[in-house]
């Protein structure tokens, strides 16, 4: 007989078992239904009153139950996880260097993977990263310069500060309110009224967005590290005259980039191979100190320098390299082809992130792996694509080779 | 006026499976993948991945037309495993890829921020 301890713990990604311990088998609520149904076996309480029994919640052991049928069946899922997780695996271990990292900007080395993933995550950071953006303007008196149009797509343009975006939900997914995506789960309110009562030319910026939401304002763009700098006033929306007046109601939803790019959360991101230069220096030592500088010179980027001691070329700087070919056209021209090999390493990338200010570089970074993952947790084969395949039948089988 | 809607790009329509395959009727062991509102991001790094197991003979994606926004993954493979077999190890294999590289970016940020 197995002693089974039963988890309401999460689904590792719709796989069925979360989490196989020895001598335990831990598993959800869902697939504890699932397993007792195919194996048309009575259930002792139903699994959430399972989880409800109060058991040391130290030992995280919400029930305990007996099944001999299940021991099989178990042990036999048990292997084949097994399976796929030793020998079988063509996973990449990539490795991550982080070079410079702030608020904004991030600067990584990435290693040890493929170009296919270093662009699949540039991609991902620039279209699907949600963030919040206006994107519904109710407009109560505008009689400044700009129309109404015009506004509320620079309305829309504003980045806001989306740490919240990742939980929130999509308006057009949104149960709670009716359709019309303007409840809490799904957007932010603002309100901006202003009127310009004096002689002087009013500027309207972001600064003057009201938020209903704390956490969703405009990005503050303003260097900390300057004082009491109250030149700063945000984006600039519009700019009014004495008389003028701007009044209106905007909704912000979450979104992203593919959507519209008022959505993107990078302002640019973008990876270089990592380049490997290496100097031919028997072919370098027949040149002259003259030819040497010149050549040098040929690259329209530090990349190369003459030691002033011993009159040596050195790399001093290969990540200078713009993969411009011009030092090896250089080369050949002064009748030495092979004077320096240059390889871009297809597994080594050196990434640049800039962020618009929603999120900070880094989460960008940790969101994007994250969505991915979920893209490719969204194209597995489910249950009901097997059964497509079951039509087929015996025929199904047979070109299976089973 | 009659443009379609944004979101049509990314929101599988009712009715449409997000996945769905189609065996070929002359190779044994090969198959189409169509993939719902998907494009170069999963195409992609589904093929590269599909490339690194040895028992896959031929692996490609492509995006019939810009306007419908689906890939189709053809997969064959030898008969020591299958096309479905591969596609989900792939995919099992890129999920464990993306959760180590999750890993050792945060132990990298920990440790940035430690240092600097």
């Amino acid at each position: 007989m197995l002693l089974l301890c039963v988890l309401p713990s999460r689904t590792n990604h719709g796989r069925r078992f979360a989490t196989v311990t020895t001598g335990y088998l831990v598993i959800d609520p869902p697939s504890l239904h699932a397993i007792t149904a195919a194996l048309q076996l009575p259930l002792l309480a139903t699994p959430q009153q399972l989880c409800a029994l109060s058991f040391p919640p130290l030992k995280r052991v919400c029930a305990l139950f007996w099944f001999f049928f299940l021991h099989s069946s178990v042990r036999k899922e048990q292997r084949e996880e097994e399976d796929t997780m030793e020998g079988l695996s063509y996973a990449r271990m990539p490795r991550v260097k982080i070079r410079e990292l702030k608020d904004d900007y991030a600067k990584f080395e990435l290693r040890d993977t493929d170009p296919s993933i270093a662009n699949a995550l540039r991609r991902v950071m620039i279209a699907e990263v949600p963030t919040i953006a206006i994107d519904l303007v109710e407009i109560e008196v505008n009689s400044s310069v700009l129309n109404d149009e015009f506004i509320a797509h620079r309305l829309g343009l504003i980045p806001l500060t989306s740490e919240r975006a990742m939980s929130m939900r999509f308006s057009r997914d949104c149960d709670a309110c009716d359709g019309d995506g303007q409840c809490e789960f799904c957007s932010v309110e603002f309100h901006l009224r202003v009127k310009c009562m004096t002689d002087q030319t009013l500027d309207v910026t972001s600064k003057d967005l009201y938020s209903s939401d704390p956490s969703v304002i405009p990005v503050d763009f303003s260097d900390p590290s300057a004082t009491e700098s109250s030149e700063n006033r945000g984006v600039i929306i519009v700019k009014l005259r004495r008389g003028q007046e701007l009044r209106l109601r905007a909704i912000a939803r979450k979104g992203i980039g593919k959507d519209h790019a008022k959505w993107s959360p990078a302002a640019t991101v973008t990876f270089m191979y990592e380049p490997e230069i290496h100097i031919n220096e028997d072919l370098m030592e027949t040149l002259t100190l003259e030819e040497k500088r010149e050549w040098v010179d040929s690259s329209p980027t530090r990349v190369f320098e003459i030691d002033p001691v011993t009159q040596q070329v050195m790399v001093v700087d290969s990540e200078a390299y713009t993969y411009d070919d011009e030092v090896l056209k250089k080369a050949e021209a002064m009748g030495k082809p092979g004077l320096v090999e240059i390889i871009a390493r297809q597994d080594s990338f050196i990434f640049t992130v800039e962020s618009t200010g929603a999120i900070k570089a880094s989460q960008l970074v940790l969101n994007a792996i994250e969505i991915l993952k979920q893209k490719l947790d969204a194209v597995r084969l489910s249950e009901d694509t097997v059964e497509a395949d079951d039509q087929f039948g015996e025929l199904g089988a047979h070109m299976r080779g089973g | 006026m009659n443009a379609p809607d944004r979101y049509e790009r990314f929101v599988v329509p009712e009715g449409t499976k997000k996945v769905s395959y189609e065996r070929d009727t002359k190779i044994i062991n090969a198959a189409s993948f169509t993939i719902e509102r998907e494009e170069h991001t999963i195409g992609n790094i589904l093929r590269m991945q599909l490339h690194r197991d040895p028992n896959v003979l031929f692996a490609g994606y492509k995006l019939p037309h810009p306007l419908q926004y689906k890939i189709i993954v053809r997969i064959h493979t030898t008969s020591q495993s299958s096309p479905m077999q591969a596609y989900n190890q792939s995919i099992n294999d890129l999920d464990r890829e993306l959760d180590h590289l999750k890993n050792a970016f945060e132990a990298e940020m920990l440790k940035f921020s430690r240092d600097y």
